[in-house]
C-alpha cells in the first residue's frame, strides 16, 4: 500500500534519515521504536508526505505521494500529530465535523466518538480537556475519515492503561478491516506482540 | 458719500491717544482743534521716548484690546440677507462693511469682541454641517483652508450658495478679497468705501523715517517651542510689510531670500537687529524673554542684549483687515519710531 | 452556554433602537423629524439635514463598522491570534499610506472608489510584509506576528504623519481631518462604493470561514485534512485588505473595533466562524454608531474623536465578558 525508498531527509546539511526502505502492507501495523531524538517522529512526518526529501521517494498506492494533491492524499492517509493542536474552543463534536472537508460523515465521525470512548466529551470545550482526553480527539478525528492509511505519532504516550487497550485493540481492528496502520510508540519491543512490523535502529 | 468721523481711542500702557485712520494724516483733526493740541502736546515726548528706547528693557504686549477696527456705515442695505462667514478674516471685514446684522454664523478663528454674539458654526477648524444648514443662511463665505470638503459637499446639496474667496497675505489681496465680500453680498460700494478708507489710512505710514541705516532694525521670529521650531522671517512673511509701514526696516526680510528661515546663531549674528517682533503665544512657549535670550544667537544681537521685544496678539499679528491700520500705528508707537510726515 | 439566537435578536432590536435615537439627535435640533422622513424632498431644513447629514452618517457607521467587525474576525482567525487585528497587523496602516500617497500624488481623492482600491492594495501589501517578517521556518508564533505587525504599523504610521503634515495644498486639506478617524468625511456618493466593497469583503469572508475553523487546528492538520493553509490565508487577506481598504479610504483609521468586536462575538457565540463572522458584522455596526452618535452629540456642536468612543465602550464590555466567561482561545 505505501512504500519508502531509499529516502533521505536532513536538516541543513545534517541527515536524519539515512537511505532508508521499508515496505508498509495493507492490513498490517507497524511500529517505529528507538530511543529519543532519534528521528521517529522525522520519519513519520516523512512517510506521511509533511516533510521534503533530500532523495529517495514516498509511494502511495504506487504512485509517489509529492504527486497527490492535498485534497486527494486527505482521502487516502490520516495523521495523528504528538501534540493535538487546538486553538480555539470548538466542542469536540465542531471539531470531529471538521473532518468533513477530508470526506468523513456524521456515521463515521459517530463511530469514531464511540469507538475512542469519548461520548460523554461531546459537548465540551475541546481547549478545557485534558492531554490524553485531547489525543483520543485527535485519533477520533483522523478515524473519521477513514483513510486507508492511518499514521499516528505516540498515540499512547498521554494515556491510561484502560485508554491504551482500547486504543491498541482499536488499530488492531483496523489493520484487521485493511488499513495500513503505522506509529511510532514509546514502548519497549518485548510489548508489541501485536504488530506485525517493528522498525528500530534506523 | 459718508464722512468718516474719527474716533481716539486711548491706549493702556503708554497713555497716548491714538486716532484711528492714521497717527500723522488725520485731515479731519482739523475740526477737531483739542484732539490737534493734545497730539502736538504729546509729540515731543514721544521724541524724547524714542531717543531713550535703547537704555531700557522694554518688552511691550500689542493684544486685541490695544487696536480698534476700522469701519463704515454700509451704502447699500442688504434685506433678507444671512450670511455665514467662514474663510479667515471674512467675519470681520463683513462687521467692518456694517453688515454685522446680516451675520448669523462665523468660524471659531474670527474672535473679536464684536462678534462675540455671532454663533460659531465650525468644531475646532471642521466645519458641521448641520449647524449652518439649521441657520437658514442665503450664503456662505468659504476659502481654500475651509474644510473638510464634504462638509462643503452637503451644503451645496441642501442648496446654499456658496462662494469661495481667496485668502489674503498682504495688503493688496486684502483689497481683492474686500472686492470678492462686497461682490458676493451685493454691497459693491460698501466694499470699495471699506477699501479705499483701509488703504487711505495706511498709505500715510509708508517711505517714512530717517535715512535707510537710520531706521531701527526689527526681526520677526515665528516660534513653537512645544514642537521645537524656530524661524526667522524672511521676505514675504507677511510680518514684513507690517514693519516697513511702521518706518523701520525688515532685516530678516531685507538680508534672507526666503519668507522663513530656521534659526541659527549665524543667522542672527548676520541680521543683528535693535528689536525682535514675535507672538504673544510664541514667545510664551520659548519661556517669555528670559528664554528667548537663550535661543542661539539671539543673545549676541543689539535686541536679545537690551531686552528689545515686542510681542503682539498671534490671530492679530499675521491676519491682515481692518484692524491692521490700527496694528500698524500700535507697533510704531511700540518700536518707538518716530516719523515725520 | 451558548445563546447565539438570543444576543442576535438582543443586538438586532438594540441597533435599531439606536438608529432610531441617532436619528433624532445631532448639532441642531430638527422639528418635524417624522414628516422629514417621510417626505425626503421637501424644502425644508430638518429634511435637508436627516436626509443629507444624519442618514448618510448613520448608514456610514452602520457599514464601517460591520466592516471593521468582520475584519477582525479575519484577522483573528487566519493568523490564529487573539491579538490580532487590522491595526496590529500593519494592515489599516498600510491602507492609511497608500491613500496619503494616492492624494499627494493626485491619483485619488479621499472617499471615491479609487481611494478605495488603492487603499485595500496598500492594506494586503503592509499585511503581505508582516507575514512575511514574521515567518521563521515556514512557522509564525504569535509573539512575533505582534511584535513585527506593532513595529511595521508604527513605522508606517510615522510614514503617513509626516507626509500628511507635508501637504500644503489646499484641495488636500480634507487629509488632515481624515488622519484622525472621522465619519463626517463621507457624502451620499460614496455610499454605494463602500457598501458593494463591503459585501464583496462579508462575502468572501463567509466564504472562506468553514476553512478557517479548520486552520485552528493548526497549519499540519489542516493540511492532513486536505485544505492548503496558504491558501486559505490568501484569500482571509484580501477579504481584510478589501474591507480595511474601504472602511480606512472613507472614515480613516478607527482602532479598537477590530479586536473588540469579534472577541466579544466569539466570547458569547463560540468560535465557528461562519456565525461569527455575522455576529462581529452586526455588534461592529452597532458599536461604532453608538460610538458616533455620542462622538457628534456629547460636546455638541462640537465633534469628539470617534475612536475615544470605541474604546470607551468596547474595552469595558470586552474587560467584563473576560472575567465573567472562559476565554475561548486555548489556555496554553
Amino acid at each position: 500500500m505505501i512504500s519508502a525508498n531509499s529516502i533521505v531527509v536532513s536538516r541543513g546539511a545534517n541527515p536524519i534519515i539515512k537511505d532508508f526502505s521499508a515496505e508498509f502492507k495493507a492490513g498490517t501495523i507497524t511500529v517505529i521504536i528507538g530511543p529519543n531524538g532519534c528521528g521517529k517522529s522525522t520519519l513519520l512526518a516523512a512517510i506521511a508526505g509533511d516533510l521534503p526529501l533530500t532523495s529517495g521517494a514516498v509511494s502511495l498506492k504506487e504512485k509517489d505521494l509529492a504527486s497527490y494533491q492535498f485534497a486527494e492524499l486527505a482521502k487516502l492517509r490520516s495523521v495523528v500529530l504528538q501534540q493535538p493542536v487546538f486553538n480555539l474552543a470548538f466542542t469536540v463534536q465542531e471539531v470531529l465535523a471538521m473532518a468533513r472537508a477530508a470526506g468523513s460523515t456524521l456515521e463515521s465521525e459517530s463511530a469514531a466518538i464511540t469507538r475512542l470512548g469519548i461520548s460523554e466529551l461531546v459537548d465540551r470545550k475541546v481547549t478545557q480537556l485534558s492531554g490524553g482526553e485531547r489525543q483520543r480527539v485527535a485519533i477520533a478525528l483522523a478515524l473519521a475519515v477513514d483513510a486507508p492509511v492511518l499514521l499516528l505519532d505516540e498515540p499512547l504516550a498521554a494515556q491510561d492503561v484502560e485508554s491504551t487497550n482500547r486504543i491498541i485493540e482499536l488499530l488492531t481492528t483496523e489493520a484487521k478491516a485493511g488499513k495500513t496502520v503505522i506509529l511510532v510508540a514509546h514502548l519497549p519491543a518485548a510489548d508489541l506482540n501485536w504488530c506485525d512490523q517493528i522498525i528500530q535502529n534506523f | 458719500m459718508q464722512t468718516v468721523v474719527p474716533e481716539c481711542k486711548k491706549v493702556s500702557r503708554q497713555n497716548i491717544r491714538i486716532c484711528r485712520a492714521d497717527l500723522w494724516h488725520n485731515v479731519q483733526m482739523r475740526r477737531l482743534p483739542t484732539l490737534k493740541v493734545m497730539v502736538l502736546t504729546f509729540m515731543p515726548i514721544l521724541f524724547l521716548t524714542a531717543c531713550a528706547q535703547s537704555s531700557a528693557n522694554s518688552q511691550t504686549e500689542i493684544t486685541q484690546a490695544d487696536v480698534t477696527s476700522l469701519s463704515i456705515d454700509s451704502v447699500e442695505k442688504l434685506t433678507n440677507v444671512r450670511i455665514v462667514a467662514l474663510a479667515n478674516g471674512a467675519a470681520e471685514l463683513i462687521a467692518a462693511m456694517g453688515y454685522l446684522d446680516n451675520l448669523v454664523g462665523r468660524d471659531i478663528a474670527s474672535s473679536t469682541t464684536e462678534l462675540k454674539d455671532v454663533p460659531i458654526v465650525t468644531s475646532g477648524h471642521q466645519v458641521i454641517p448641520e449647524t449652518i444648514i439649521a441657520l437658514q443662511p442665503t450664503l456662505v463665505i468659504i476659502d481654500d483652508a475651509t474644510g473638510p470638503d464634504s462638509a462643503i459637499t452637503k451644503l451645496e446639496s441642501a442648496g446654499i450658495r456658496i462662494v469661495k474667496i481667496s485668502q489674503s497675505w498682504n495688503l493688496t489681496d486684502l483689497m481683492i478679497k474686500i472686492d470678492q465680500i462686497g461682490t458676493a453680498l451685493g454691497a459693491p460700494k460698501s466694499a470699495t468705501l471699506l477699501r479705499n478708507m483701509l488703504a487711505e489710512s495706511i498709505s500715510g505710514n509708508l517711505d517714512v523715517g530717517g535715512p535707510a541705516d537710520k531706521k531701527l532694525k526689527v526681526a520677526f521670529l515665528y516660534l513653537r517651542g512645544t514642537s521645537s521650531i524656530y524661524l526667522v522671517g524672511g521676505p514675504g512673511s507677511g510680518a514684513d510689510y507690517l514693519i516697513k509701514a511702521t518706518g523701520a526696516t525688515d532685516i530678516g526680510a531685507q538680508k534672507l531670500d526666503k519668507p522663513f528661515t530656521p534659526l541659527t546663531a549665524e543667522t542672527m549674528a548676520k541680521l543683528n537687529p535693535d528689536l525682535i517682533l514675535v507672538m504673544i503665544a510664541g514667545l510664551e512657549s520659548v519661556g517669555g524673554v528670559t528664554g528667548l535670550v537663550e535661543l542661539p544667537g539671539i543673545a549676541q544681537t543689539a535686541a536679545g542684549k537690551n531686552r528689545q521685544v515686542v510681542a503682539v496678539d498671534d490671530s492679530l499679528l499675521l491676519s491682515f483687515g481692518p484692524r491692521t491700520p490700527s496694528l500698524i500705528s500700535r507697533l510704531a508707537a511700540a518700536f518707538g519710531v518716530i516719523a515725520i510726515a | 452556554m451558548r445563546n447565539r439566537g438570543t444576543f442576535l435578536t438582543i443586538n438586532l432590536v438594540f441597533l435599531l433602537a439606536l438608529v432610531a435615537l441617532s436619528l433624532s439627535v445631532g448639532a441642531t435640533q430638527i422639528d418635524g423629524l417624522l414628516s422629514a422622513l417621510l417626505h425626503p424632498s421637501a424644502n425644508t431644513s430638518a429634511a435637508e439635514i436627516l436626509w443629507q447629514i444624519r442618514i448618510p452618517r448613520i448608514v456610514t457607521a452602520l457599514i464601517v463598522g460591520a466592516a471593521l467587525g468582520v475584519a477582525g474576525a479575519l484577522a483573528q482567525g487566519a493568523t490564529n491570534n487573539p491579538l490580532a487585528e487590522p491595526a496590529i497587523l500593519g494592515t489599516s496602516a498600510g491602507a492609511a499610506l497608500a491613500v496619503v500617497i494616492g492624494v499627494l500624488t493626485n491619483v485619488v481623492v479621499i472617499g471615491s472608489v479609487g481611494a478605495m482600491a488603492v487603499a485595500a492594495i496598500g492594506a494586503l501589501l503592509a499585511t503581505l510584509l508582516t507575514l512575511r517578517f514574521a515567518t521563521l521556518d515556514r512557522n509564525v508564533s504569535p509573539l512575533n506576528l505582534v511584535i513585527i505587525g506593532l513595529s511595521l504599523s508604527a513605522t508606517i504610521s510615522a510614514i503617513v504623519g509626516l507626509l500628511t503634515t507635508a501637504i500644503t495644498r489646499s484641495d488636500a486639506r480634507s487629509i488632515s481631518f481624515w488622519s484622525f478617524g472621522s465619519l463626517a468625511l463621507t457624502n451620499s456618493s460614496d455610499l454605494i462604493p463602500l457598501l458593494i466593497f463591503t459585501i464583496v469583503g462579508i462575502a468572501l469572508a463567509l466564504f472562506v470561514s468553514p476553512k478557517l475553523d479548520l486552520l485552528s487546528l493548526g497549519d499540519a492538520t489542516a493540511r492532513h485534512l486536505g485544505i492548503d493553509p496558504r491558501r486559505v490565508r490568501r484569500v482571509a487577506l484580501i477579504a481584510l485588505a478589501v474591507l480595511i481598504g474601504a472602511a480606512v479610504s472613507t472614515v480613516g483609521t478607527i482602532s479598537f473595533l477590530g479586536l473588540a468586536a469579534p472577541h466579544i462575538a466569539r466570547l458569547i457565540g463560540g468560535p465557528k466562524h461562519r456565525p461569527l463572522i455575522l455576529q462581529s458584522a452586526l455588534l461592529g455596526a452597532t458599536i461604532l454608531l453608538l460610538a458616533d452618535t455620542l462622538a457628534r452629540t456629547i460636546a455638541s456642536p462640537n465633534e469628539l474623536n470617534v475612536g475615544l468612543f470605541t474604546a470607551l465602550i468596547g474595552a469595558p464590555i470586552l474587560a467584563l465578558l473576560v472575567r465573567n466567561r472562559q476565554s475561548s482561545w486555548s489556555q496554553s
